[in-house]
């Protein structure tokens, strides 16, 4: 079929654009492998407080005890013994771009930072492996009581406030992975926002694996305060390596009353990375919180943000986008747990399964007693593009409240001869018939991105396709 | 009709033996029972979904009849009573047509028996389906051959009486290419006061072109735990319509597996479910496209009161190479208590592209405004209520054969949800 050979080529540019590395030098890195010594060594390296050494042992000791997951993706290929734990490029993370040592400015501007910060970002964060190599945010929202730095930073300047959040949202002992970040993380965003306070322009990091076999484990809290708004963006990339890098982030929110936070995740690994990540927030009375979460990349991604609707009339809302190409298996989904009266929560998945890859949504929607008039939907939409694709749809309701309005769809297709047959007898070549309808398809989620970021989207679905019909 | 006497054993190999012996069954029959008998042990238990159940099948006795009539299987309504067939009746069935208990089908089409026995349910899916291949008795075949129309609906009874037992419902359909036919499958008997264990398997066999409706409504007395494992093999062409009416038991757990195994099948899938007090009743379902060509549609709707709990589990599968299937499900639940609770879990898992599957799951309570509307025209608010559930029920209803069969079915529904009026 000849529609099958298009799509083809998406993401065969990774190397080039993404995937090159670094001959880095590190200034310091723990041998291969996981034991108490390499989580002592690196709270020591961080010069970090007592009680932050006692959190991390204390995930150790769990993470060593908790089984690895039976369900969901495969993940026989993780190999504890082979990762690089930790691993630091630079001393400090600069204020200003030219403080960046050299080959790392070299690789953000590669990936395009400073000039998306100068465009159209409040602030910027890039972590290189372990470590924060770069931080700045805009003067005005800094005079306003904004931070915005890495969380090891915040460790150091705003103890009270992490010590007060951290681990509260997702607990050390919640999952194996998220045991094992709590042991070793390293980087991430920390964002405070006060009070009433929006930030107008979105905040961004970038996370970039260089080394190989790396495990990057960056915990990112961000506490939005009552009636404050915050939009973070993430982006992630990696080189091409053989052997298997592990990226296990956990990511807590705490959204408070009438506040709104906004998460934008694009993650576009190479496809040697094991992403296994845990996002949960904390939704307060009358607070949102959106999760919008385009997975394109890694070799395995298990990831299901999370929203717990805790106070009356809280919102939820995930909106996620999945492509599985060649080999890879995004085990993506979303939860949302409905702990309180009049809250609604709203889940939109699109997958794309080509080749032989494999899109599975997998979620949960659950309602605790008493928590009356919620109102929750669920719908799921995916696209197989070859007779090998495969796609999955695996959404647990639990509902245990009587007075709730709860939907449920999923629909799976292929993109229809009959569409293109439409498209092109007004003129259009199979390309880009087919280009427009799976952009037609993802287009709910990509046009909830930032402006640039729909722009890299769209480019980054329907360019690849020039040429591949034929 | 001859007096029955029920001798009451201990499921044990002795047991096993005594029941072969009595029933007289041939060899290989003799090799099934004792091989589903010895991998009992290494079997999982098929445990509830959302309901812990700590279940010991040796503390329930096992039926052996005395003595059972024997039945001609031309007539179109056959009643058994705890295995045993008890009575025949209702209008002559055309030639070749056989509706008959078990064990006088052993005597009368023993190669049949073993080339359709087990094929579609297989005896070690679980311990309740081990135990029914080990301990079954009586169970019910039904075959209607090539070419064969039968306008009469088929209607099996079969009754439970008896408490602290473990008993065995079977039922084997077989419809021969390009026949058709109807079958309702009643299950039911009175509460008493000690509990009983059920599990039944039934296997459907739709070979290419015929066309099948087959109706299992289950009115177990509350005082039984029910399995139940179902399975259909559809042939080319073939087109089934199966419905899974629930309306009893204190625990019922049904598994119901749709295997179109050649093009061009078109299997209609419908489930009612009627919950009260504190009773659990599970769904399991498969829509399992191995061809290309094929269309399953599947609608489970329920409605529960009191503390009830129901669980509907459903997975589309769609093979490599199934192209251009069409599959849907969708799985309703109207809820008439704050305690009530229904979970849903619509699964689907597909590895071909040209394909068209949807699944949907709702709940809610009875809608305000429709309720408003109907007291806006005069109705009492429970008689508003009642109207909304029947109408709810409706879609499912009167895709239901039998005028008699949905008459009754609404009676049950009557008096288990509106029980004063």
């Amino acid at each position: 079929m000849e529609e099958t050979k298009v799509l083809e080529t998406l993401r065969d540019d990774y190397a080039e654009r993404y995937g090159f590395r670094d001959e880095a030098t590190y200034l310091y890195e723990t041998p291969r492998g996981l034991s108490r010594r390499v989580v002592e060594e690196i709270s020591a390296i961080k010069n970090e407080p007592e009680w932050m050494r006692q959190f991390r042992l204390r995930a150790y000791e769990i993470f060593l005890k908790k089984p690895m997951p039976t369900w969901g993706a495969d993940l026989s290929g993780v190999d504890f013994d082979r990762i690089v734990y930790y691993a630091r490029p630079t001393d400090r993370p600069a204020r200003s771009w030219d403080e960046v040592p050299e080959y790392i400015k070299r690789t953000f501007e590669r990936l395009g930072i400073p000039e998306a910060e100068r465009k159209f970002l409040a602030g910027v964060e890039a972590q290189y492996d372990s470590e924060s190599v770069y931080s700045n945010v805009r003067e005005d929202l800094a005079r306003m009581g904004v931070i915005f730095c890495s969380t090891d930073e915040a460790v150091q300047k705003y103890p009270d406030l992490v010590r007060e959040y951290i681990g509260t949202v997702v607990s050390i002992a919640d999952n194996k992975f998220a045991a094992l970040n709590s042991a070793v993380w390293s980087g991430g965003t920390f964002i405070y926002v006060p009070p009433g306070v929006r930030v107008e322009y979105p905040l961004q990091a970038y996370f970039r694996i260089n080394r190989e076999a790396m495990g990057q484990f960056e915990r990112t809290l961000i506490i939005a305060d009552e009636g404050a708004f915050v939009h973070y963006v993430e982006g992630c990339t990696a080189p091409i390596y053989t052997e298997d890098s592990l990226h296990a982030a956990v990511v807590e929110i705490i959204v408070k009353r009438g506040a709104r936070v906004r998460y934008t995740t694009i993650q576009n690994w190479s496809n040697n990375v094991y992403n296994l990540v845990t996002k949960r927030a904390f939704a307060y009375e009358e607070a949102t919180m959106e999760w919008v979460d385009c997975n394109i990349g890694s070799k395995v991604t298990m990831k299901y943000p999370a929203v717990y609707l805790l106070g009356r009339g809280a919102h939820g809302e995930v909106l996620s986008m999945a492509f599985a190409g060649d080999g890879q298996h995004q085990d993506t989904g979303a939860k949302m747990i409905h702990r309180a009266p009049y809250t609604t929560s709203l889940v939109q998945s699109k997958s794309i399964s080509k080749g032989t890859g494999r899109a599975s949504y997998r979620g949960l929607l659950k309602v605790y007693p008493g928590a009356e008039h919620v109102k929750a939907n669920v719908s799921c939409d995916a696209l197989l593009l070859h007779d090998v694709s495969r796609t999955d749809t695996y959404p647990t309701m639990e509902i245990q409240e009587q007075n709730v309005h709860i939907g449920h769809e999923a629909t799976v297709s292929k993109v229809g001869d009959e569409q293109i047959f439409y498209l092109m007898s007004r003129g259009l070549s199979e390309e880009e018939a087919i280009t427009m309808i799976v952009n037609g398809f993802i287009e709910p989620i990509v046009k909830e991105l930032p402006m640039e970021y729909a722009v890299e989207m769209n480019r980054l679905i329907a360019l690849e396709m020039e040429g591949s019909v034929g | 009709m001859a007096e029955l006497t029920l001798q009451k054993r201990a499921p044990e190999a002795e047991a096993l033996r005594a029941l072969s012996e009595r029933l007289g069954d041939p060899d290989w029959l003799r090799r099934l029972r004792r091989q589903a008998f010895e991998a009992l042990d290494g079997l999982p238990f098929p445990q509830p979904r959302s309901r812990r159940l700590d279940l010991d099948w040796r503390a329930f006795e096992v039926l052996l009849p005395e003595e059972a009539p024997r039945m001609e299987g031309r007539r179109a309504r056959l009643q058994l009573r705890n295995g045993v067939p008890v009575a025949e009746g209702g209008a002559e069935l055309p030639e070749g047509v056989v509706v008959l208990d078990l064990e006088t089908a052993l005597e009368r089409m023993p190669d049949l028996l073993e080339r359709y026995l087990h094929q579609a349910v297989r005896f070690d899916t679980d311990q309740m389906t081990a135990l029914n291949a080990a301990f079954r008795m009586g169970g019910v075949i039904i075959y209607v051959p090539e070419g064969v129309e039968v306008s009469e609906p088929i209607v099996l009874q079969q009754e439970l009486t008896e408490s602290g037992v473990a008993f065995f419902p079977y039922t084997l359909l077989i419809a021969a290419p390009g026949s058709r036919l109807t079958v309702i499958d009643e299950l039911g008997g009175p509460t008493l006061d000690r509990p009983a264990l059920t599990s039944g398997v039934v296997e459907l066999y739709a070979e290419s072109g015929s066309v099948v409706q087959y109706v299992a409504v289950q009115r177990w007395g509350s005082h039984v735990v029910d399995f139940t494992t179902r399975a259909l093999h559809a042939r080319r062409d073939a087109a089934v319509r199966w419905v899974n009416v629930s309306l009893g038991a204190r625990l019922s757990r049904a598994v119901i597996r749709a295997h179109l195994l050649e093009p061009g099948v078109a299997a209609d899938l419908l489930g009612l479910y009627i919950v009260d007090g504190d009773r659990y009743i599970e769904h399991d379902t498969l829509q399992d496209h191995i061809a290309p060509h094929t269309t399953s549609d599947l609608l489970y709707k329920g409605v529960l009161r009191d503390s009830a709990l129901s669980v509907y589990s459903g997975l589309i599968r769609v093979h490599h190479g199934a192209q251009r299937s069409n599959a849907y499900q969708a799985n309703r639940n109207l809820l008439l208590s704050r305690q009530a609770r229904a979970d849903s879990i619509p699964m689907l898992e597909i590895e071909a592209n040209d394909v068209r599957c949807t699944h949907g799951a709702s709940l809610g309570p009875v809608d305000e405004e429709h309720l408003f509307y109907l007291m806006a025209r005069g109705l009492s608010r429970s008689e508003a209520e009642h109207l909304i559930v029947l109408g709810f029920l409706q879609e499912v209803l009167e895709r239901i054969p039998v005028e008699r069969v949905r008459e009754e079915i609404l009676e049950d529904l009557e008096a288990i949800l509106f029980p004063a009026g």
